[in-house]
């Protein structure tokens, strides 16, 4: 899932002091599971707003919605009145959401309340790790199931570093080294010999390197 | 020393088995909360959220007093870390739009501690601030 | 011949070699390392260039690599994989070669959040194992790794780097047997104070015959205090130094005492390694001490340097 956090409070309102209405809209898919953006987190961020309004004499008109996944035009459709009638669409949604609404209702300012951070799942309560950065070309099948892309801070396809130790990696001892769980992860299923094996370069073309990117199923498309 | 009892609007949200409880012993022997605050009952603190803090701020307290059992006395174990940790963070939150942190406290207490409770909610004033020369 | 480098040389004729490092300074001021090159040119065959180490920006290697070219003085430049993709690290070899660099040192490179630049991108296009494929096929097939045909001869002696005391131990040994299938030439080590799991590592090196199709230079780093001994062991990725070695250098007092037994200590290490199978010279980092590379090399009886026999 695509995993967001609220940006700090001082930068969100930065952007809303002079707007007269700001309409808070969230979304229930992701930003909903991490926490961050659904009903709940739409109706906190919106009393804030509206405490922090009167605490410097604003007058502002908050409203609060939510859709199913503001990603997608359909869910968004109903928001036509609220976004004509409010000065500024706060979204709480991932910046996919957000540039939705903004393509969707191009006359509208669009500002967003969330740092959308990466693909990743839930390792318990309240902590979400990242797992895949989407780089186009999935290898997964050959280090064991753990993405030496996304969780080596080096992305080395021929790790470990030198500066693994303890399973730790260098860069901050709460992350885990990717070679050492690619290692005992290729133990655990006997293809260690997998790791003899020098990989070559990858095409980063597949990646972001490569330009922004799209899919199309053409035996789908009108 | 100057008589700073402050008057104005306090949302006291407790649990119903800690404050709740104090609350009513305190009834049995004819005293109660002062008129200014408003007592809002909830089943644990560990229901307790931003939210719920962030609405009563709204409603127009100028204070709010969190309460919940001790520690290690919860009926649902965790329900006082909950308030606290909750509490906390809406603190940093009303911090960042202007609202002094003061004016949220969090308390722990027993049934028995009715006393304790109105004392705090006596004592919860803005903090002295340090000035040079007399008071 | 592969490049035809003195350290290539030596090292095909059997010497033991010993090599030695500069760190370049924080800014374009060559004089610091025409003096650090004055210290090193007759007490070693070769010295390393480091390249932005500890992802702290230092004058290039490759410009630096230019300047011990012009004063005789044969380099190993050493190139790292976190700030250049694959275009800048083919440019620079044709870079260094055009200017006499013939030793490159082949490296992942420290993340940069260790560095003065934290925000920085890293780049990390390619690994170090890869970039020993790079060099071998610049060199022997004479194509970029975009497939291109390569105008003129790039000679090379390729080196690249290995840790016998990183996690786990056995991916050590293959990491190691990955860059000798990529085509790497000369291995220098992490430094070594842990001697039983450096014995270990050779031991598994020779089982497989790496150690006759790679060189492998040991490396050994003087310590000048009981607390830089201590710095190293909680600071420095990689590195682990044992209990016994920082209470010897504790009893040995401060200042010139403890430099003294550095240097003692060093040159012991070096003694020790040149008895142990598969070890064909050892590469000593003294850290922005260049002037214990004498004594180091003198205690352990390996100066004067050998000369070039085979031509």
């Amino acid at each position: 899932m695509i995993v967001a956090e609220r940006k700090p409070i001082a930068e969100i309102l930065a952007n809303l002091r002079q707007a007269s209405s700001v309409a808070v809209v969230g979304c229930d898919t992701c930003v909903a599971v991490c926490m961050a953006g659904g009903t709940k987190e739409v109706a906190v961020l919106s009393a804030a707003l509206r405490l922090a309004a009167r605490q410097e004499g604003r007058e502002q008109l908050i409203t609060e919605a939510c859709v199913e996944r503001q990603c997608e035009v359909e869910f968004n459709e109903p928001l036509a009145e609220l976004v004509a009638e409010h000065d500024v669409i706060l979204s709480m949604a991932c910046g996919v959401g957000v540039q939705t609404l903004a393509e969707q209702y191009p006359s509208a300012v669009v500002y967003p309340a969330l740092n959308t951070k990466f693909m990743g799942r839930p390792e318990e309560l309240g902590t979400w790790s990242e797992r895949c950065l989407g780089c186009g070309n999935c290898v997964l099948d050959k280090f064991g199931g753990v993405c030496p892309i996304t969780r080596c801070s080096k992305n080395l396809l021929n790790g470990p570093c030198g500066g693994s130790q303890d399973g730790i990696c260098e860069v901050d001892p709460s992350i885990p080294c990717a070679w050492q769980l690619v290692y005992d992860r290729l133990v655990a299923i006997g293809q260690l010999e997998r790791l003899w094996q020098v990989e070559p370069p990858k095409d980063w073309t597949t990646s972001r390197d490569g330009g922004p990117r799209k899919v199309v199923r053409e035996d789908i498309v009108p | 020393m100057s008589d700073a009892r402050d008057t104005s609007p306090l949302v006291l949200i407790g649990c119903q088995r800690s404050a709740g409880a104090a609350l009513a012993r305190l009834a049995d022997e004819g005293r109660a909360l002062p008129s200014h605050v408003r007592w809002q009952s909830v089943p644990c603190g560990g229901t307790i959220d931003e939210l719920m803090i962030l609405e009563a701020f709204e409603s127009g307290a100028e204070r709010v007093m969190v309460v919940s059992c001790a520690a290690g006395a919860c009926n649902s174990v965790v329900g006082d870390e909950r308030a606290r940790r909750r509490t906390a963070a809406t603190r940093e939150l009303l911090e960042a739009i202007g609202i002094e942190g003061w004016r949220l406290r969090y308390e722990t207490m027993a049934p028995n501690m009715g006393a304790d409770l109105l004392r705090w909610v006596d004592a919860f004033v803005a903090p002295v601030e340090e000035s040079v020369g007399e008071a | 011949m592969k490049s035809g480098s003195k350290l290539e040389r030596l090292l095909e004729q059997g010497s033991f070699a010993l090599t030695a490092e500069l760190g370049p300074p924080k800014g374009p001021d060559v004089s610091v390392v025409d003096r650090k090159i004055e210290l090193l040119r007759n007490v070693c065959d070769a010295v390393n260039v480091t390249d932005n180490q500890t992802a702290i920006v230092r004058l290039c290697s490759a410009a630096a690599c230019a300047r011990l070219v012009a004063a005789g003085t044969e380099p190993v430049m050493q190139m790292t994989a976190r700030d250049r993709n694959r275009l800048a690290i083919q440019a620079d070899v044709f870079g260094a070669v055009s200017q006499g660099v013939r030793n490159l040192l082949c490296l992942t490179g420290d993340h940069q959040t260790f560095g003065n630049h934290p925000q920085a991108r890293n780049v990390y296009d390619l690994d170090s194992v890869q970039m020993i494929a790079m060099l071998k096929g610049m060199r022997d097939e004479g194509h970029l790794l975009g497939g291109e045909e390569i105008e003129g001869e790039v000679p090379l002696f390729i080196g690249g780097a290995a840790n016998p005391f990183g996690d786990p131990f056995e991916m050590r040994v293959i990491r190691l047997a990955k860059k000798v299938a990529a085509g790497v030439d000369f291995i220098q080590t992490q430094c070594i104070y842990d001697m039983p799991r450096f014995r270990e590592w050779m031991r598994r090196i020779v089982d497989l015959g790496l150690h006759e199709k790679v060189y492998i230079l040991a490396g050994v780093m003087p310590l000048k205090s009981a607390g830089m001994a201590r710095y190293v062991d909680s600071s420095v990725a990689g590195i682990r130094i044992p209990g016994p070695i920082i209470k010897r250098m504790a009893g040995a007092g401060r200042g010139k005492a403890a430099r003294e037994e550095g240097i003692r200590m060093c040159a012991e290490t070096i003694q020790e390694l040149r008895e142990i199978e598969g070890v064909h010279g050892v590469h000593v980092m003294a850290v922005e001490w260049e002037e214990a590379i004498e004594p180091i090399a003198e205690q352990a009886g390996l100066l004067p340097r050998p000369t070039v026999s085979v031509e």
